[in-house]
């Protein structure tokens, strides 16, 4: 168990923000412009009901841990022991696979956007690498980098917001008609999967704070400002290009920003906004390692909150650390070797592991817990 | 330990930022060949890519063409067969295509454009009617100034004007996709006004004694399922700019109730386009609601502006010539089969739900619309002078 309480709920609900972006902009505009076309804008807005409604759950969920429990010694006290532990299994899989996805499509954004022709090995190594830093060392350096990084990310965001305002048409983003409700309605699952990923990407680290009341409408809050970020998004990518175009771009975020030109002298800067994103990708990366090992480290038996500051210190299965970090950055190396096979795991497999994982097994947690009285 | 980590860190971080380029192919920025004119024809069945540079203050502007089987060969061969350390692409301004690779298609072109990471999307294209783009970028300018100078002059003065307009890659392949047909500015190439400067300095790309070229923007091209197949006159252009919502600044002449010539100054307005439903779903006709606005900046003989009936006889032959306008414009759409003004929009802004009902695709039924077109004028002022 984890029972040093190393940062508050505020810097937590900073890094589910800026973790968010990394999805948010891999898939939020193209994948809702080819579902809901100018529509693409109401879809947040329509995720609201559901996702406000899956914050309470969560609030229901993590209010039956125990003071420094992370979400993964949650589920094995919910399940019990044999039960639990298969449960730890297929959730570190799933940890340590997302932790290698979200690699692997930033260094594809990388190379795609700013160094074409490029090998992806020497980035996947390097971002690999510094996630196993990050994970050998405790949540509280990524929560506080998360922090640290949000006004620059936010601010650079605005502000390419501001800008893109120049471009924006408004025939590209109406009328909306009664005939666009259920292409918004299932534009929604896209912002649903974003955001509910990255709650619960906050929650398998809660364990490092205190428990405290207003959890729900913290989250809510939190949620509103996500959903208001994928809301701009839209307005500014779908409002520039159209949904027809904005569909069958790979990053059109990327492209607007190459596009931009500030004040008739400054142009091309989208090199800087890319490097900026590494932000969000290696703070998700690191944080599904941390938890993937977690996972692990429980599930094999050891202390999995036993922390050194020593990097070569293996006591409490500090070796599956190591083990972890060498996995995900192998299997960001082998997964998809082509733009192809990327689309498919970024547009449908990984979307629906997410929201499987938010909407079956966790609920599926709870309802076990609670009929057994364990929780 | 702490220490050792954190350089290893360092040293680990500086391939992200790309070693290969910083370390090996490092380059000053006199190296490079900024391109900022891309020209694009076909001959025989291949490209022929032609590249301007911008005219420096001391230089002129550089020039290079090449054929090749796909405009990355040609590129190359550019490369290998010119001095040039590098050519430099992320600065490309214009694209332009020659008429015959136009009417040929332009989707390999547009294909290019938004695969290649150097090349932005929302560049301008333009189409040079009756000539090639090779001639364009060869020819045009003088010592002082190239075709992209040129071009950018154009650009400037097109996203002003009521008569031309500037399409970028984005909104042709969004207009393609959109509606199955785009416009593209229609650059014509014709001899400068300006007397070359024969005392001196820097003349190219023709000898002194010969006029220079230059390039103005001559209304639009069509581009229907890829390819290029009308023009817009100037007088269709400004047609264009009141049914898409767009309206510049314009000049056009009418006569007045002595048959003097008057020169107007058309400088807003817009439409209102209804559409005329016999059932849901069956769209039978286009009801135009056109509104101009224009000042009188020009009067032969006097003219006798004070009086109301002479205003209102220019106003009525300033509706008369905008109502042939638009009645052209629209008529070249009905004979095209294609929806280059975005009608269909309007069409299911009005109504939605009939609009998806329709049987057939808005193209395929423009033939057999009725339209209707209204024009109200209105002469906002007369500038400086005095109108009594």
């Amino acid at each position: 168990m984890n029972t040093n309480y190393s940062f508050e709920r505020r810097q937590l609900l900073s890094l589910g923000t800026i973790i968010m972006l990394a999805p948010a902009l891999r898939i939020f505009p193209a994948e809702t412009a080819a579902i809901a076309g100018r529509a693409t804008w109401l879809c947040p807005l329509a995720a609201a009901p559901i996702l406000i409604g899956y914050m309470h759950f969560l609030t229901k969920l993590m209010a039956c841990r125990e003071e420094g429990e992370n979400f993964q010694d949650l589920t094995l006290r919910a399940l019990g022991d044999k039960v639990g532990k298969v449960a730890l299994a297929l959730m570190s899989l799933w940890m340590l696979i997302y932790s290698g996805f979200v690699l692997r499509s930033g260094v594809d954004r990388l190379i795609v956007t700013t160094y074409p022709n490029t090998s992806p090995t020497s980035f996947t190594l390097v971002m690999g690498f510094l996630a196993l830093v990050a994970a050998l060392g405790q949540p509280r350096a990524l929560v506080r980098l998360a922090r640290m990084v949000r006004p620059v990310v936010l601010g650079v965001l605005l502000l390419l917001f501001v800008f893109a305002c120049f471009s924006i048409e408004a025939q590209n983003l109406i009328p909306i008609t009664s005939a666009d409700i259920i292409p918004t309605l299932m534009g929604s699952a896209v912002s649903i999967d974003i955001v509910s990923c990255s709650a619960v990407a906050m929650c398998i680290i809660l364990g490092a704070v205190r428990k405290q009341d207003g959890v729900f409408s913290h989250l809510c809050l939190w949620t509103a400002e996500a959903l208001l970020l994928l809301t701009l998004l839209g307005i500014a990518i779908v409002g520039s290009f159209g949904a027809e175009l904005s569909a069958v771009l790979t990053r059109p975020f990327f492209v607007l920003v190459k596009n931009m030109v500030f004040f008739r002298t400054v142009e091309r800067v989208e090199a800087l906004v890319v490097m900026l994103w590494l932000f969000p990708d290696f703070l998700l990366t690191s944080v599904f390692l941390w938890a993937g090992q977690y996972s692990l480290r429980l599930l094999l038996g050891f202390n999995a909150g036993y922390h050194s500051n020593r990097i070569f210190d293996f006591g409490g299965g500090r070796w599956i650390i190591w083990l972890s970090a060498l996995a995900v950055t192998t299997f960001a190396m082998k997964l998809a070797p082509d733009a192809l096979s990327l689309e498919l795991w970024s547009a449908y497999i990984i979307p629906a592991a997410n929201l499987s994982f938010a909407f079956l097994f966790l609920p599926l947690i709870y309802i076990i817990g609670k009929e057994k009285k364990r929780i | 330990m702490k220490r050792l980590l954190i350089i290893y860190i360092i040293i680990l971080c500086l391939p992200l930022s790309g070693c290969k380029t910083i370390y090996n192919n490092y380059k000053e920025i006199e190296q490079l060949l900024v391109v900022q004119t891309m020209g694009l024809d076909t001959q025989g069945g291949a490209v022929l890519l032609s590249l301007a540079s911008a005219a420096g203050s001391k230089g002129q502007a550089k020039r290079l063409s090449a054929t090749g089987e796909s405009i990355t060969t040609a590129m190359e061969r550019i490369y290998n067969y010119s001095y040039e350390d590098q050519l430099f692409l992320s600065h490309v301004g214009q694209v332009i295509i020659g008429e015959q690779a136009a009417e040929r298609g332009l989707d390999d072109y547009l294909a290019y454009i938004s695969r290649t990471p150097e090349m932005r999307l929302d560049m301008p294209m333009f189409i040079v009617r009756d000539g090639t783009a090779l001639d364009a970028v060869m020819q045009v300018g003088d010592g002082t100034r190239g075709i992209s100078e040129i071009l950018e002059t154009v650009e400037v003065s097109s996203r002003r004007r009521g008569d031309s307009g500037i399409y970028t890659a984005a909104d042709i392949l969004r207009d393609t996709m959109r509606w199955g047909s785009a416009l593209i500015c229609a650059l014509e190439c014709s001899e400068s006004s300006e007397t070359p400067d024969s005392g001196g300095g820097n003349s190219s790309p023709g000898s002194e004694d010969q006029p220079h070229l230059t390039a103005a923007a001559q209304g639009f091209a069509i581009i229907r399922e890829g390819k290029l197949c009308r023009y817009l006159t100037r007088e269709q252009a400004i047609a264009v700019g009141f049914l898409r919502n767009n309206v510049g600044i314009s000049d056009v002449q009418v006569n007045d109730r002595r048959g003097d010539q008057v020169v107007l100054e058309i400088d807003g307005g817009g439409s209102r386009i209804k559409p005329v439903w016999a059932g849901p779903g069956e769209l039978k006709a286009l009801d135009v609601q056109v509104q101009v606005q224009a000042s009188v900046i020009e009067v032969s003989g006097g003219g006798e502006l004070g009086s109301a009936e002479y205003s209102d006889h220019l106003t009525a032959q300033l509706e008369a010539l905008i109502s042939g306008y638009v009645k052209e414009t629209l008529q070249a759409s009905k004979d095209l089969k294609a929806d280059f003004l975005g009608l269909a929009s309007s069409v299911e802004r009005s109504n939605g739900e009939y609009f998806r009902m329709m049987e057939q695709s808005f193209p395929e039924l423009l033939p057999s619309l009725e339209l209707k077109v209204t024009v109200r004028g209105q002469l906002r002022h007369t500038n400086d002078m005095r109108d009594s």
